[in-house]
């Protein structure tokens, strides 16, 4: 009887553990199987390289070449006729094997000049935009972002080619430079440079998993770590967009210091409105947000109460115009509501997260409770998915430098796996930065996942799963 | 809405916890003073002016803040771990069941007080992080902490359990 | 439950345990609910017998420290420019006041491609952010400077 409930149990068990490789459909998380060979770190230990070093580097400005390279793209891009965006997507899509090489080498060919131009900008000792944010705002033109997305789907494939030809060293050099768009896109003035430059960061990714699985293919796991960290920070962008609206309604920086009339307020509401891309076609759009504003409504007791607590009499409140206090207090939960968020920023992720939830559903709370708090909350980025995609480059790159790990473990063990992550100790094992803890690891034999589902607030594809089988 | 508890309210809730609000309190006393403590809180309930917005997690935390209390008077957490396994069974047993209760009830018994308490709560209690972590105090990282730790210890224990059975 | 930080062989753990049903409590419903009762009963006593109590308070201190009157102060009344009031009384003015429209245009266009992008992927971006006016002249080829440089 003994036995027969311990057989119970151990099949309960092996299917729980069985269940994630046999219930994950396609759909779901993103599964990678790669087939890598044993391999001892580089002595030189960072004789590969993803950065250009600085006795390489050259002196100048990387912005201005960067400018010359994008104007390179769009000329290819204007000037083919059959020149497709999508169709660029769907390749880089592809497994290698799928591709039409010789059509993929001649559209790869037509970039050339833009190359160049960005391998040049990829070794200048800096990167300065000179966007003019502070005196444009949101309003700063960003021109050629998704022309830097396409470069970066052009290098992803050179990169490929160059891994099935295998010219390791120039997939190195490949890749160093779309490392370096990513990095110098990244230090864009707006949370747009920093996005796109993850999603160049993330295409080199894609391609280094496919490197790795050459056995002449050098390990990786210095030269991934020895990358600037972070790769893309988006500490100046989140202050610039927290600004930006200041920059287009100045008046709202002297709020306290000069008493705004009913018309003044309604014009800046007005502008407001459109700035925030909020549903503006009826002509008396504000006219109808605003006329539940009156003397006994809820929003201005709320306002004129929060005054009266910070210290002003009643008498003094009740001398201001009524729109006037409520913008005061609009306007203090605006700041008090970006505060919160930027704070959080130089937490973990993992110790975050549950934090910007709360702070998600407290914007909401402030549209829905002020028709004019709408307004300024719309202005609102999604902070949370930014650095939920931060967070999540962050951890594609951890788990790389994982395989990179189990790669040098076992070329020091006979090219077997080890039986946790623990047993490394050849090289420190990078924790998952979503949770702040190890990555989910399971070995059977000489084959090992390893893996990191996505949170709730992230899409299952953007959970990711490594099956490793060892050469 | 916040509504005032009435009788029918609290029959419903007694059915909904009350097993399982028993099975928490156990987590510091044997089973009298389980189903004692469990009855406070049920008391309580009705004496609240306004029924708590989540019924089942007020109801957690008064078992809770009275377990304790008791345990304190009584000074007895000397013999708390003697108390835990000298204690009748905790689950029902059912041949159809995923787990074997009585294995699932030592190995819960021997995790460390501070993951039990998780467990229970989250499991069997139905809490999310953030509320187990207003229960029990500190953050929702350390409750999240704890919890999967004790998943893990619970997982090996398992598989140890497999092996030395003969 | 709806934490899905766990990993799935940890949900699988989980709901594994959950399925475990903790045996029927030693606490006897009815004496319960008796007890419960009653509890109610003198809550509801206590309530009427507190109130009682603070409504004398009250009015008793509202006695000892009446305020002085308060002179009305003039509110800002709004100069109506069309006919639409609001329930209460006040007016809302339609302000016709210039506006660099363009700019306005262009943060509300920046604010869409942010969201669309966080939502999506960078897949969102136009084929070309472009300028909102005004066309973009193909940069200088070798060929045309030279018959640039040959014309003058």
């Amino acid at each position: 009887m003994k036995c027969d409930r311990c057989f119970f149990l151990a099949a309960v068990v092996a299917t729980l553990f069985a269940a994630p490789q046999m219930a994950a459909p396609q759909d779901s998380i993103r599964t990678v199987q790669l087939h890598v060979t044993p391999k001892a770190e580089p002595q030189p230990a960072l004789q590969y390289r993803l950065e250009v070093p600085y006795k390489d580097q050259r002196m100048g400005n990387a912005a201005l070449l960067y400018n010359t390279a994008i104007s390179w793209v769009r000329d290819v891009k204007s000037g083919y006729a059959d020149f497709d965006s999508r169709k660029l997507a769907d390749w880089q899509n592809a497994s290698v094997g799928k591709l039409p090489i010789e059509e993929v080498r001649r559209l790869i060919s037509r970039f050339g000049r833009a190359i160049e131009y960005a391998e040049m900008a990829s070794r200048c000792e800096q990167c300065v935009w000179e966007y003019p944010m502070r005196e444009r705002g949101m309003a700063t033109l960003l021109p050629g972002l998704s022309e830097y997305r396409d470069l970066s789907r052009v290098l992803a494939l050179k990169t490929r080619l160059e891994v099935r030809d295998g010219n390791i060293a120039e997939a190195m050099n490949t890749l160093g430079i779309g490392f370096s768009i990513a990095r110098d896109v990244g230090k864009g003035p707006s949370l747009l440079h920093g996005l796109v430059g993850l999603a160049i960061a993330s295409h080199m990714h894609r391609e280094i998993e496919g490197l790795i699985q050459r056995a002449e293919a050098p390990n990786l796991y210095w030269a991934l770590t020895e990358m600037p960290q972070p790769l893309v920070s988006f500490h100046r962008a989140l202050q610039a967009e927290s600004q930006c609206l200041y920059i287009a309604l100045p008046e709202l920086r002297t709020l306290d210091e000069r008493v705004l009339s009913n018309d003044e307020v309604t014009g800046l509401w007005r502008k407001l409105g459109a700035m925030a891309d909020m549903e503006t076609d009826s002509g008396d759009w504000l006219e109808q947000r605003l006329a539940g504003i009156v003397g006994t409504s809820k929003v201005y007791r709320q306002a004129r109460q929060w005054l009266i607590d910070r210290g002003r009499s009643a008498q003094e409140v009740e001398s201001l115009p009524i729109f006037y206090v409520v913008l005061l207090h609009d306007h203090h939960r605006y700041e008090c509501l970006w505060d919160e968020q930027l704070k959080w920023f130089s937490m973990s992720y993992w110790q975050a997260a549950d934090e910007l939830e709360d702070i998600q559903t407290r914007i909401k709370e402030y549209a829905e409770e002020s028709s004019t708090g709408e307004l300024f909350a719309a202005m609102f980025p999604s902070l949370r998915r930014v650095f939920f995609l931060d967070a999540r480059y962050k951890r594609d790159l951890a788990m790389l430098r994982c395989v990179e790990a189990l790669r040098i473990y076992a070329a020091a063990h006979d090219g077997h796996l080890p039986s946790s992550l623990s047993d490394i100790t050849e090289v420190p094992v990078p924790l998952d930065p979503l949770y702040g803890r190890a990555f989910f690891y399971e070995v059977t034999g000489n084959q090992a996942v390893l893996e990191s589902p996505a949170p709730a607030e992230g899409r299952p594809r953007e959970g990711l799963r490594y099956e490793i089988a060892l050469r | 809405m916040m509504e005032s508890m009435d009788a029918e309210r609290l029959s419903q809730c007694y059915d909904a916890y009350c097993d399982r609000l028993v099975l928490y309190a156990r987590n510091w006393l044997d089973d009298d003073e389980a189903g004692d403590v469990v009855q406070v809180a049920f008391t309580r309930l009705m004496t609240q002016v306004l029924a708590p917005r989540n019924v089942g997690a007020w109801l957690f935390r008064t078992v809770r803040n009275e377990a304790i209390t008791r345990l304190r008077r009584r000074a007895r957490r000397s013999r708390h771990h003697q108390r835990l396994a000298a204690r009748r069974e905790w689950f029902e047993s059912h041949p159809e069941d995923l787990i074997d209760s009585a294995t699932a009830q030592r190995i819960l018994a021997a995790l460390p007080d501070d993951q039990r308490e998780v467990v229970l709560l989250r499991i069997w209690g139905q809490l999310s992080l953030r509320q187990i972590a207003a229960i029990v105090g500190g953050s929702v990282t350390t409750v999240r902490s704890r919890y999967t730790a004790a998943l893990t210890a619970i997982r090996e224990r398992m598989q140890q359990s497999c092996k030395t059975i003969d | 439950m709806q934490d899905d930080r766990l990993t799935p062989s940890e949900g699988q753990l989980e709901a594994a345990l959950g399925s475990l049903k903790p045996t029927a409590a030693s606490v006897d419903r009815d004496a319960l609910m008796f007890a419960a009762g009653r509890a109610s009963t003198r809550r509801l006593r206590c309530l009427w017998q507190g109130a009682s109590v603070l409504l004398v308070v009250l009015l008793a201190v509202s006695i000892a420290t009446r305020p002085e009157p308060v002179e009305p102060q003039a509110r800002d009344i709004l100069v109506a420019a069309h006919t639409q009031r609001s329930p209460i009384g006040g007016v809302i003015t339609r302000v016709s006041e210039p506006m660099d429209e363009t700019k306005l245009e262009t943060c509300a266009q920046y604010v869409r491609l942010r969201q669309a992008v966080l939502e999506g992927s960078v897949e969102a971006l136009p084929a070309s952010v472009s300028l909102p006016s005004g066309k973009r002249k193909p940069p200088l080829n070798p060929g045309d400077l030279d018959d640039f440089l040959s014309s003058t």
